[in-house]
């Protein structure tokens, strides 16, 4: 009897391992595309490749504003060639994302007024790859020789940032974005200019600049302060497309153009004013790699 | 990490050998071991489509395995060198070069308990829900690396458990697997007793493998959208029931909804799976019967829903088709389609009495393979010889062996096959594949150690490559020598090789000739093959293969 209750106990510690798990993200909304067609013409001439620095940051992260500082030196360093998305992540790292709440946590002595998080960057972090904390970052979704993962320390950026603007791209990109009544509306034409045999993804999100909100940081003596005015740059604030990205399906041969409008409703928090679109093409989810991105003001 | 592992192990090994040395009247500890390689030079033919890359460039290819036990005090260690130079073996269509260590283990035997670190072969029950084998004629190795442990409470009880992960080539897959297995037989009469089994197995996704599929499910329409699972348990129940000369054996296994690629649309669904096996069979003095049924529902466990084809193996759904020798009648086989099948079998074995001195024996065999909801009496009735596309597969098979002499016997035999070749050999808008065969062997003793072998087969089909004549001699001189020479000859066209008009079919020769030498646990085989492109099974698992054309030698030996 013993043994069959020992039996039973190792079935049942498997059965209770097949509690309700939290599946991946699948997106379960109409697609908020609204034009969405392909055909070969001529092949352009290839534009320059515009790099892209994703940050995984957060409000309570002291040390996050000297990667944001990081990356806005590269941008200003290489005008017009680097994109910077700034990620708020949703349920990760929650003791360095989650917004200050003076009202609701009694060690709080500020109150944020916007909730930078999003559920599609959590998913963009945890797909690209979670690291140990924050902050963490990528140079086009890339992982260089010798790195163990594809996000890496900020301090490494510059050196894999020069090394990628230099690399051509095979694709263009030209990118329009309007806003329309409650809506943010963005149209997309991809061009390839070379062969390419990879399978290739279009991610298209809308960011949020000049957004002013308490951020935890050093002073010059590693002293924790607290920056009740501190500018967010580059906030993603939705992913329009798939968080992974939406399958350019066709054969890549030079002049296949993609063209695609994206449709989406504006956050009741957002400023019409200071919203930015973004569009890169990319790998699949085990390769990755941003192959060339474009970022245009929301008009 | 495997130089570390190999290190370690080779630690235990000399340990274990300088503990031998001090011990040397108790327990000197055991050596053995197997080594098995196969050379293959390739001549390139591109008239029977002998034609992939070790044609154009590699030119030749090895695969070798030299194991090694070493048994002492209750412990076993066991290490495998696996070798593959520019081998097509893991990949017909591929030069795949690595070498190393492929296996490695440590077992202990404790008491009731036997214990096993590193890699492991298993099954539960049939191996439905869990086998994990090795079959080097197909190039799979389904070894798991994990713990595993095997609980033996009483001589009628086993309890078994494992967890770890799934090998691929030298490197091992992502996903979690854990199992739990118990079986106890209970012995009624001295006639009548029934062995019951219950077994639970879990696999669990790795992220990466789910962002795969949570990309291409985001990426089709909206209502083809589902939530993939990281998690899929699969279960099963079976019993074996003794009574005299008779054996009824019965399983059933199902798992919880996963993922599963719907073939007829190419997308991943999310689906239960289940799958109930069953035979009977009765033999006694000159008379044996097995009768099989075996019906699949969506039932595909594999190490993520994304493998396909002999990869990523965890649950063992062999073919319930015959498993054919003679090279003819060995032309078309049926893998199991897992996405739905259903299965029957037929196997009869006679021995008259009235005969009993020429050593007389009549075999037939039947096998079916249909979609879910075609086992009607239309598709299963045997004067139904008109080709029914649905069916998957079909064989009648008879065959009687008769001893004219001591020195004389002769066997004849007839095979009808229904294939469906589209479906098995994923080439679309080919007809189905009638294939009518009638062969026979003939051996003769010449001396007490030299006998000669002359086999047969006459294959007729309007389909595929068309109908094949087959011949072979072969002369024995036992125990050491063994000769062969055949010819495999195409010789009228099928629907996929029909000459242009106007122009003649050229007859198409697929010979052969082959020399072994056996030399007590050593054999060393060469030979000069052809031989056409088509689906190869073994253990009842198939994969298609690309035609060949050279030089094999192989050689195999234990110690």
């Amino acid at each position: 009897m013993k043994k069959l209750r020992f039996l039973l106990g190792v079935i049942a510690s498997f059965l209770l391992a097949s509690c309700e798990e939290i599946p991946p993200y699948i997106n379960m909304e109409p697609d908020a595309v609204i034009e969405d067609t392909t055909y070969v013409g001529a092949a352009p001439t290839p534009q320059l490749r515009r790099i892209v620095i994703e940050e995984f940051t957060g409000v309570r992260c002291p040390n996050c504003p000297k990667a944001q500082a990081e990356a806005k030196n590269i941008s200003n360093a290489n005008p017009g060639r680097v994109s910077i998305i700034t990620i708020h992540s949703l349920g990760l790292y929650n003791s360095l994302t989650t917004p200050f709440d003076s009202d609701k946590y009694s060690n709080d002595k500020h109150k944020s007024k916007f909730d930078f998080r999003t559920k599609a960057g959590a998913e963009i972090f945890k797909m690209v790859g979670l690291t140990q904390g924050l902050p963490s970052g990528n140079v086009c979704r890339t992982k260089f020789d010798g790195e163990v993962s594809t996000n890496i320390d900020y301090q490494k950026w510059s050196a894999y940032a020069n090394a990628e603007i230099a690399k051509p791209t095979l694709v263009n990109i030209d990118l329009s974005a309007k806003n329309v009544g409650d809506e943010v509306e963005v149209r997309v034409t991809v061009t390839y200019t070379e062969t390419v045999t990879d399978s290739n993804f279009i991610t298209v999100a809308i960011l949020e600049g000049e957004l002013k909100d308490v951020q935890e940081s050093t002073d010059q003596n590693g002293v924790t302060i607290y920056v009740e005015d501190y500018i967010h740059n580059h906030v993603l604030r939705a992913v329009l497309s798939g968080y992974f990205g939406d399958q350019l399906k066709a054969q890549y041969v030079p002049g296949r153009v993609f063209i695609k409008t994206y449709r989406f409703k504006r956050g009741s928090d957002w400023n019409p004013s200071n919203l930015e679109a973004i569009a890169m093409v990319h790998k699949d989810v085990i390769s990755k790699t941003i192959i060339h991105a474009r970022e245009v003001k929301v008009q | 990490m495997k130089k570390h592992y190999l290190l370690l192990l080779l630690n235990f090994l000399l340990l274990g050998s300088a503990w031998a040395q001090e011990e040397k009247k108790e327990d000197k500890g055991e050596f053995s071991g197997n080594f098995q390689t196969t050379n293959q030079f390739y001549v390139r033919d591109s008239a029977i489509g002998a034609t992939t890359t070790q044609y154009e460039k590699e030119l030749s290819s090895t695969d070798a395995w030299l194991l090694l036990n070493y048994k002492k005090s209750g412990y076993t260690f066991t290490v495998r060198f696996d070798l593959f130079n520019n081998s097509p073996l893991l990949n017909p269509q591929e030069a795949y070069t690595k070498s190393g260590i492929g296996f490695w283990s440590v077992n202990k035997k404790i008491d009731k308990l036997s214990l096993t670190a590193g890699y492991f072969y298993d099954q539960f029950a049939s191996g439905m829900v869990f086998r994990s084998y090795e079959d080097r004629n197909l190039g799979l190795d389904f070894a798991v690396q994990g713990v595993h442990l095997k609980y033996t409470p009483t001589e009628n009880t086993t309890v078994k458990a494992f967890t770890g992960l799934q090998k691929f080539r030298f490197d091992l897959r992502p996903m979690v697997i854990k199992g739990v297995n118990a079986e106890h037989l209970i012995p009624i009469t001295e006639n009548l007793s029934t062995e019951v089994g219950a077994s639970l197995v879990n696999r669990t996704i790795d992220q990466n493998t789910m962002n795969i599929m949570a990309s291409t499910i985001n990426n089709y329409e909206l209502e083809d959208r589902f939530y993939p699972k990281y998690n899929a348990f699969v279960y099963n129940l079976y019993n074996t029931l003794r009574f005299k000369d008779v054996t009824w054996y019965a399983e059933y296994a199902a798992k919880t909804p996963e993922a599963i690629i719907n073939p007829n649309n190419n997308l991943m669904e999310l689906h239960e799976g289940k799958v109930f096996l069953t035979n009977l069979s009765y033999s006694t003095k000159g008379f044996g019967i097995t009768a099989q049924y075996r019906f699949i529902d969506k039932f595909s466990f594999r190490t993520s829903p994304l493998e396909n084809q002999n990869l990523g193996m965890i649950a063992y759904l062999p073919s319930i088709t015959r498993q054919n020798v003679y090279r003819l009648l060995a032309r078309y086989n049926a893998f199991t389609q897992e996405f739905g099948e259903n299965g029957l079998q037929l196997d009869l074995t006679w021995r008259p009495k009235f005969l009993k001195k020429h050593q007389t024996q009549l075999n037939f065999n039947s096998s079916i393979a249909t979609p879910q909801g075609y086992f009607k009496g239309s598709t299963v009735s045997p004067i139904n010889f008109e080709a029914d596309s649905n069916r998957y597969f079909r064989e009648y098979y008879f065959e009687i062996q008769h001893k004219f002499t001591k020195k004389f016997k002769v066997l004849l035999g007839y095979q009808l096959i229904n294939y469906n070749q589209k479906l098995f050999e994923a080439k679309p808008g080919v007809p189905y594949v009638v294939a009518n065969t009638i062969f026979g062997e003939a051996t003769y003793k010449l001396t007490g150690k030299k006998s000669i072998r002359f086999e047969a087969q006459y294959l007729k089909t309007e389909e595929d490559l068309g109908s094949f004549a087959n011949g072979l001699i072969e002369f024995n001189m036992a125990p050491h020598w063994s000769f062969s020479a055949g010819d495999m000859v195409n010789v009228s066209p099928g629907a996929r090789n029909k000459p242009a008009a106007g122009n003649a079919f050229e007859l198409i020769h697929y010979w052969n000739v082959f020399g072994a030498y056996t030399q007590k646990n050593t054999r060393l085989t060469g030979g000069y093959i052809k031989q056409v492109e088509g689906v190869n099974c073994a253990g009842g698992v198939c994969r298609v293969e690309p035609a060949f054309s050279g030089v094999r030698l192989t050689m195999t030996t234990n110690f």
